[in-house]
């Protein structure tokens, strides 16, 4: 009953300042922010979110729709993406990965500006960790993205997902572009950010940005079943971050050689709050992460159908996991540190064939090394080369893309058994067709098949680790359609995108949590099929002058199921895999107004293989909400944003005993100048 | 025009509005199995630990006089027990009229009434700092004796009065000590040291139940976990696969007497026969041996005698009234466990499909026997 009384006493208040907002707005003489600018940044980002004759489906979100949707870091946004399951240990500091059509987490290839982030010690990426304040477009890709012109390491995953920053745009007469924010809300959130651009000579300009998290991350969760009803405050979700990224880059887009060179440093302390059990509401354990990637691309045209790409990468990782509660000889507390450096080469060769017509020839080569202060570790060393042969066919109404790569793996261990040389083929290929010129309707279809590498965790962690772990082979098959089309009288648009698809699992490696959080238990279940589709639809209006609309709305279905028969839990959906999962964004606009609201749905599951009772994990929904003004002083345009998340206060978990934040809020101010 | 526009939005806010109203709190409430009844026997608790971080072990009854298998009585019988049984329950005993149950991860000792099941009392890190990562317990003249990993380098054996239910003295033993028991007047735990792979420790400690002071550690093998005892005043003790071999240490001179060549995960003893379940680490083969502890000989063959496929053995306990062998199934560690009761010719006799999460100690207790009191 109060949540209810609460919810809509807010949402009268909101909609009481809206309206007198319109109102105003629509007394006044020209207001600062044009109703045709607003229309034009809408209606094209409401028309991104469908590329019309990809050949593999893809879903992007930029622009506006990024800023408004109610996100703290790029895992929330992802959540609105159709076929994804966000897998989030919660609150501010928690673990946050992408799970893409069931394949797992580790099968999601995750691109800082073209160039992979790698994690050869779990091959996982923590998404909560990027903020969204320097991200121009974050787009996910089933398969693969299909140019010609990009690393072999493109290929070598079964879905991708591109973080693209914002690029260095600058307006004539103005050689700088600075945004600041500031952030704060529940969970005692302080968070600074500023994203300065500069341009240093005609042809060139830098982007520093950088930013800082600091929040204590408790939050309130209630418990209630049989007899009990306890509330519980989440406790050690402390996290205090800091980010630093700088980019030097070239300007000029139409010049045959281009180039980018960029450094990121990411520094993190956070408390392990652990999962909440009978007796148990606190945990001690804490991690430290540094992370430190310097990158670089160059990129050459030769001649009209010649062109280069040379891409170059060093990362060094740093993890410490403390645990005051385990002592070990002498009475230290256990304190894991973790280190691991990747370096990454990359050159490739595109040629253009005929018109629409191109080959390419992209050649890797990966060294991952990883030490660790645990006893009789391994010490591993893996050496990946990777050759891709690809193509790319353009017609009018008709798109082909292909290609062969292969994956060549080399380990060396300082004690034990190393794992076997890996020399793998794998092929992709996908196709678009728009069979009428007259209706925008096109066809696609994609097969692919890939692997992952067991990972260093997997295959040398001192306990649980297994050299004889095989690599995990997925195969998929996907086709689907895709419609768009827009009304030009009214500025209008609609798109849909509806895939169908089969992805086959051999021999997953399903992670569960064992002794903490940071450290996990291997279950093989085998072999995995999953049945699902996906469904996006977009809708963009503009109603009248005044008010301009976006609206997505995604709803997936799968059925993933474990096809190991020896197991009992044959056929049954597998842990955590909800059959019913979907979203819906409405944003709307209104002169210098703007409201957003998102609903995000997440079926029943299980949280164990058996599909039974004791393992069931009731659905769950959060309905957020946001509040933009725009205000333009001169030179300056400021946003102020209010957002409120899980506005129904409901208490769930993502990952089991691992609770979600009920009701909270985000103050955001940002200054453009 | 402008209505137009709004429509779809309204109809599918409307939409999620419904969708949301179908969120519901399923309990479940696993109805009993039946199987044969077998009246030359009573019956016994079974503790499932429950997979690590899923707070899901539960404690289940066997009813083998009347046939009538019985799922998480624990939580039926206290449904007011904040968010239930908890985590990773590692050891029962039944001593008097009351069960004990440790709870590792959910530090706390669960001190039920054995035939209810209906809490008594609960001892949590509240109570001692050391009931965080309890291990085992035994008892002996009207106490109980906790082993505990602590939070400190060295572990700690705690002495609890039955009767007030109160801690009464502790002493520290060796790292990491897991199983214990008391023959006359001492008590002896084994210290496994297993936070320390390179420096693993190698001894049993033995306290002197009077003065409640170790007096000394006998060296046996590197991590040592099983720790029983014979009617003759042998101890029996095994590692955690470090070799694969049962040390016998001899309680009259506190030495290490012999050591018995046999496959060794975990065992039980009883009239001086140790039933004992062995695994070849890595190999996926499981051995079930029986060894006469008189004569300290291995009996050749295995105790379980008709073939029965058993995935990964995780608890064993023989019935002290008719001498039938419990074996507990984890099978793969998330999905339900199995538990399967062989005849004294070991051949199966009775099946129970499902019992909790990781099924793995057993405390015989006649449940219907004592209603009457």
């Amino acid at each position: 009953m109060n949540r209810f009384n609460f919810w809509i006493r807010f949402s009268g208040v909101i909609g009481l300042l809206y309206s007198v907002g319109c109102t105003k707005g629509m007394a006044q003489v020209p207001d600062a922010v044009s109703a045709k600018e607003l229309d034009s940044v809408w209606i094209r980002s409401g028309r991104n979110a469908v590329q019309l004759n990809t050949t593999t489906p893809v879903q992007t979100l930029t622009g506006s729709r990024l800023q408004q949707v109610n996100s703290f870091s790029i895992a929330d946004a992802l959540r609105y993406f159709s076929g994804v399951q966000l897998k989030d240990y919660g609150g501010i500091g928690g673990l946050k990965t992408l799970n893409v059509r069931n394949l797992g987490a580790q099968h999601l290839g995750v691109f800082y500006d073209g160039l992979q982030l790698g994690n050869a010690q779990n091959g996982i990426v923590d998404l909560g960790k990027f903020s969204l304040d320097n991200i121009e477009a974050l787009s996910l890709y089933n398969s693969q993205n299909t140019s010609t012109l990009q690393s072999a390491r493109n290929f070598g995953s079964a879905a991708a997902l591109y973080i693209k920053t914002k690029q260095a745009v600058f307006e004539p007469h103005k050689k700088y572009h600075i945004s600041a924010a500031y952030k704060t809300g529940s969970f005692g959130l302080i968070n600074p950010s500023l994203h300065w651009q500069q341009q240093i000579a005609a042809n060139m300009a830098t982007t520093l940005s950088v930013e800082t998290v600091h929040a204590h991350g408790r939050y309130k969760t209630r418990y209630q079943k049989y007899a009990y009803d306890t509330t519980i405050t989440r406790q050690n979700a402390a996290v205090a971050s800091q980010r630093m990224e700088l980019a030097v880059q070239d300007l000029n887009k139409n010049a045959a050689t281009r180039w980018k060179i960029q450094t990121y440093f990411y520094n993190a302390a956070r408390g392990l709050p652990g999962a909440i059990v009978a007796e148990r509401f606190y945990n001690a354990q804490r991690l430290w992460d540094r992370n430190f990637f310097t990158q670089g691309m160059w990129r050459k045209q030769i001649n009209t159908r010649y062109q280069l790409l040379v891409q170059g990468k060093y990362a060094n990782d740093y993890t410490r996991y403390l645990d005051t509660t385990i002592k070990k000889t002498g009475g230290a507390p256990l304190n894991n540190t973790y280190r691991q450096q990747e370096y990454d080469a990359s050159l490739v060769n595109e040629y253009l064939v005929a018109a629409g017509w191109k080959v390419s020839l992209a050649t890797d080569w990966i060294v991952n090394k990883m030490q660790a202060n645990l006893d009789h570790f391994a010490y591993p060393v893996r050496n990946t080369a990777l050759v891709a042969i690809a193509t790319e066919l353009k017609r009018k109404q008709f798109i082909a893309a292909g290609n062969l790569l292969g994956t060549f793996t080399r380990e060396k261990v300082s004690t034990g058994a190393a794992a076997a040389d890996r020399n793998v083929l794998t092929p992709a290929i996908s196709a678009s067709w728009r069979p009428w010129n007259h209706l925008p309707i096109s066809v696609r279809s994609f097969y692919k098949r890939i692997f992952r590498m067991p990972t260093f965790n997997d295959l040398y962690y001192t306990i649980i680790g297994s050299v004889t772990l095989k690599p995990e082979y997925t195969t998929q098959y996907d086709i689907g359609l895709q419609y768009k089309k827009s009304f030009a009288d009214s500025g209008s648009a609609i798109s849909l995108q509806a895939d169908v698809y089969y992805n086959d699992i051999k021999d997953k490696i399903i992670a569960i949590p064992a002794n903490n959080l940071f450290r996990w238990s291997m279950i093989n279940m085998g072999k995995v099929a999953v049945k699902g589709m996906d469904l996006q639809l977009t809708y963009a209006a503009g109603i009248g002058q005044q008010v301009l609309l976006n609206g997505t709305l995604t709803y997936s279905y799968q059925q993933a199921v474990n096809k190991t028969t020896e197991d009992r839990s044959y056929d049954q959906q597998i842990p955590y895999a909800p059959k019913h999962s979907g979203s819906a964004t409405v944003q709307t606009a209104c002169r210098s107004w703007g409201l957003n609201y998102s609903f995000i749905y997440t079926g029943e599951r299980y949280m164990l293989p058996e599909n039974d009772p004791q393992n069931y994990l009731e659905p769950w929904y959060t309905h957020d909400l946001s509040l933009t003004k725009t205000v333009r002083l001169r030179q300056v345009r400021a946003v102020l944003a209010l957002e409120v998340n899980n506005l129904l206060n409901q208490y769930y978990d993502v990952v089991v005993n691992y609770p979600m934040p009920g009701r909270n809020y985000l103050v955001k101010i940002a200054v453009n100048l | 025009m402008k209505q137009n526009h709004w429509l779809p939005v309204c109809i599918f806010l409307a939409g999620i509005l419904l969708f949301s109203a179908c969120r519901k709190d399923r309990d479940w409430t696993p109805p009993p199995q039946n199987t044969e009844k077998d009246t030359t026997s009573t019956g016994f608790y079974l503790l499932n630990e429950g997979g690590w971080g899923y707070n899901n072990a539960t404690l289940d009854y066997f009813d083998i006089h009347n046939g009538i298998y019985e799922r998480d009585v624990f939580t039926k019988a206290n449904p007011d027990a904040v968010l239930g049984l908890g985590d990773t329950g590692n050891d029962i005993g039944v001593y008097g009229s009351k069960l004990y149950i440790v709870m590792n991860w959910s530090k706390k000792i669960e001190i039920l009434d054995a035939r209810t099941a209906r809490r008594i009392k609960v001892l949590t890190d509240q109570t001692h700092k050391a009931i965080e990562n309890a291990r085992y317990i035994t008892f002996a003249n009207g106490y109980a004796y906790l082993s505990s990993y602590t939070t400190s380098e060295k572990g700690m054996v705690l002495e609890i009065d039955t009767a007030t239910l109160s801690i009464t003295r502790t002493v520290e033993v060796g790292r990491q000590p897991d199983e214990l028991t008391v023959v006359g007047n001492k008590l002896y735990v084994a210290n496994s040291g297993g936070y320390s792979p390179a420096n693993l420790e190698h001894t049993v400690s033995v306290i002197d139940l009077s003065a409640f002071k170790v007096t000394k550690a006998i060296t046996v093998a590197p991590n040592l976990r099983r720790l029983k005892k014979d009617s003759n005043g042998y101890l029996y003790i095994c590692p955690w696969g470090t070799t694969n071999k049962l040390y016998v240490v001899d309680t009259k001179t506190d030495q290490l007497t012999d050591s018995i060549g046999v496959m060794v995960e975990d065992f039980t003893i009883i009239r001086d026969t140790a039933y004992i379940y062995g695994t070849d680490y890595g190999g996926g083969q499981h051995a079930y041996t029986r060894v006469d502890l008189k004569n300290k000989k291995v009996i050749p063959g295995s105790f379980v005698t008709d073939g029965t496929k058993i995935i990964m053995p995780y608890g064993i306990a023989v019935d002290p009234n008719n001498g039938s062998i419990y074996i507990a199934d984890a099978r793969n560690y998330s999905e339900a466990g199995d538990l399967y009761g062989f005849d004294t010719n070991g051949k199966l006799k009775s099946t129970i499909k499902k019992t909790g999460i990781i099924p793995g100690h057993i405390a015989f207790y006649n449940r219907s026997a004592s209603a009457g009191r």
